[in-house]
């Protein structure tokens, strides 16, 4: 299971689509709502490797074909959201809360909630990865799957335990995202393209390269918007990406 | 009898490389395959351990018949397995590479760390090291350790002694007859026919997936033919 998934995005707005759901629709407190929308992403991220990935792993697709599956389905997934909610901007609804003044900034009260999760969020990555059996595991599956096969290893139980967790961690970033802009059956695909940029700033294959790349690309982006109009913020990302890789091939974290 | 295995054959493709294989393993013992580059000994490991399939005869395994068995089955019964390459996780620590050698038997892991210290007490200051930074002779340990740490009936080593210096091949014999007198029976796949048959019970010559030779491990060192065809005269 080598391969970049073009899905990731679209987990991400079904993540928020389903909390929409859960809080909008049906009057859920978002919070319950958003753990509720987490638990059925990963449900199905579990249900699409017993269905599509397993069984590729049992034919040794190669990783292009699994990319090209993964872009389809991409398209199925948003598609079923356009399908199923429509294709316009939808909100949470939730009541508009005071802003704190921190001298000339001001940041809302979902800002700093958004922060907050997404700190919690990378501590528990870290301790999955560093503490937990099943994290050892993970990391040993991406070291050398043959290996973890003879050591013994269930491997499809811990693919799937990493295919649960990824796409929880998707929705997760689709709900925190919906907080502070809107959701929108585009989100996923317009999402992709920094969190690629950020996974490949970091050196591909390394949680944590990935988390200092999603800050750099993060800063990089909105830091920008104070000398160039917003519209190259892409531009930006790509820009920093470019010079990184000049500089450190793999990465920079990659070994 | 430990393992059994009667007229396997097995391949990648639409070839046979295993080519109708019968030998076995008792109790307690060492045994040793040689043969030339290609012949099949690293194919006839992974056969025995499910990593390739079978594609008739029947393997053996403790009295059960473990031909279809899938490989962490195979692990639960009591055989592990140390590849000829690639055989440490590079980028866990030694601690986690033994971790990973109990996965299926988390309960059992502090007692075997202990024995896989006291074996290799090379390792003891450096659990916390990242094992792709260790130097080869290191990672063979671990290599080892990890397929150590559920006390294996049976162990499968496949090219223990490669890319070590004699000195390391030296020590390395001399730990293998120590696990095996800690009651773990070795099947070795060596290119060092010489020193592994010295300290094995018996032993099999393979050629082209097919047994050539079979005998005590000193006999097949004094046997002319297979002198002067494999131990370079
Ligand atoms: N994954 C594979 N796919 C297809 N063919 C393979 C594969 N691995 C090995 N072979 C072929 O099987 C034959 C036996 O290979 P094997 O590795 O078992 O030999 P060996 O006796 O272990 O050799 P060596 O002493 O060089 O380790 C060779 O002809 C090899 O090309
Ligand atoms: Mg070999």
């Amino acid at each position: 299971m080598n391969f970049a998934n073009f899905a990731h995005g679209d987990f991400l707005a079904l993540g928020a689509y389903l909390t929409f759901v859960f809080s909008a629709i049906l009057g859920v407190h978002f919070i319950p709502a958003s753990a509720i929308a987490v638990v059925i992403t990963a449900f199905i991220a579990v249900c699409c490797d017993y269905a599509i990935w397993k069984p590729m792993r049992e034919k040794s697709a190669g990783s292009l074909t699994l990319i090209i599956i993964s872009i389809g389905l991409a398209l199925f997934l948003r598609n079923l959201i356009i399908f199923l909610w429509g294709p316009d901007i939808k909100r949470y609804d939730l009541p508009v809360k005071r802003g704190i003044e921190l001298g000339s900034v001001v940041i809302t009260q979902n800002q700093i909630f958004v922060i907050m999760v997404a700190v919690i969020c990378m501590f528990l990555v870290h301790y999955l990865l560093k503490r937990t059996t099943i994290g050892k595991a993970m990391r040993a599956l991406s070291d050398n799957i043959d290996l973890a096969k003879a050591s013994g290893i269930d491997v499809d139980r811990v693919i799937r335990y990493t295919w649960a967790i990824g796409m929880a961690l998707a929705a997760v970033g689709g709900i925190l995202y919906g907080l502070i802009t809107n959701i929108n059956p585009n989100m996923g695909w317009f999402m992709l393209l920094p969190m690629f940029a950020a996974v490949i700033l970091g050196g591909i294959g390394s949680p944590y390269g990935a988390m200092v790349g999603g800050v750099v690309i993060g800063l990089a982006q909105e830091l920008s918007t104070a000398i160039l109009p917003t519209e190259y913020k892409q531009a930006v990302a790509f820009f920093i990406l470019i010079v990184v890789l000049f500089i450190r091939p793999r990465g920079i974290l990659g070994s | 009898m430990l393992l059994k295995l009667s007229d396997v054959v097995s391949g990648y493709t639409d070839m046979d490389i295993i080519r109708g294989v019968s030998l076995e393993v008792h109790k307690g013992e060492i045994v040793t395959i040689i043969g030339p580059n290609g012949s099949g000994k690293s194919t006839l490991m992974k056969t025995i351990f499910g990593l390739v399939r079978l594609r008739s005869g029947k393997i053996e395994f403790d009295g059960v018949d473990i031909s279809r068995l899938r490989t962490d089955k195979i692990v639960r019964r009591g055989m592990a397995y140390v590849p000829q390459e690639r055989n440490v996780f590079p980028s866990l620590t030694v601690m986690e590479n033994l971790e990973m050698g109990a996965f299926i038997r988390k309960d059992k892991f502090r007692e075997g760390l202990e024995e896989v210290l006291t074996i290799f007490p090379e390792l003891k200051d450096k659990t916390g090291q990242k094992v792709g930074t260790m130097s080869g002779g290191e990672q063979k340990m671990v290599a080892i350790g990890r397929a150590l740490v559920l006390k294996p009936t049976l162990l499968l080593l496949d090219e223990p002694s490669s890319g070590l210096s004699p000195k390391l091949i030296d020590n390395l014999f001399k730990k293998l007859v120590s696990i095996n007198e800690l009651g773990t029976s070795l099947m070795i796949v060596e290119q060092n026919a010489k020193k592994s048959l010295t300290v094995s019970h018996r032993g099999y010559v393979l050629e082209m997936g097919m047994k050539r030779f079979e005998g005590e491990g000193k006999s097949l060192l004094t046997n002319e033919e297979v002198k002067a065809l494999y131990l370079g005269g």
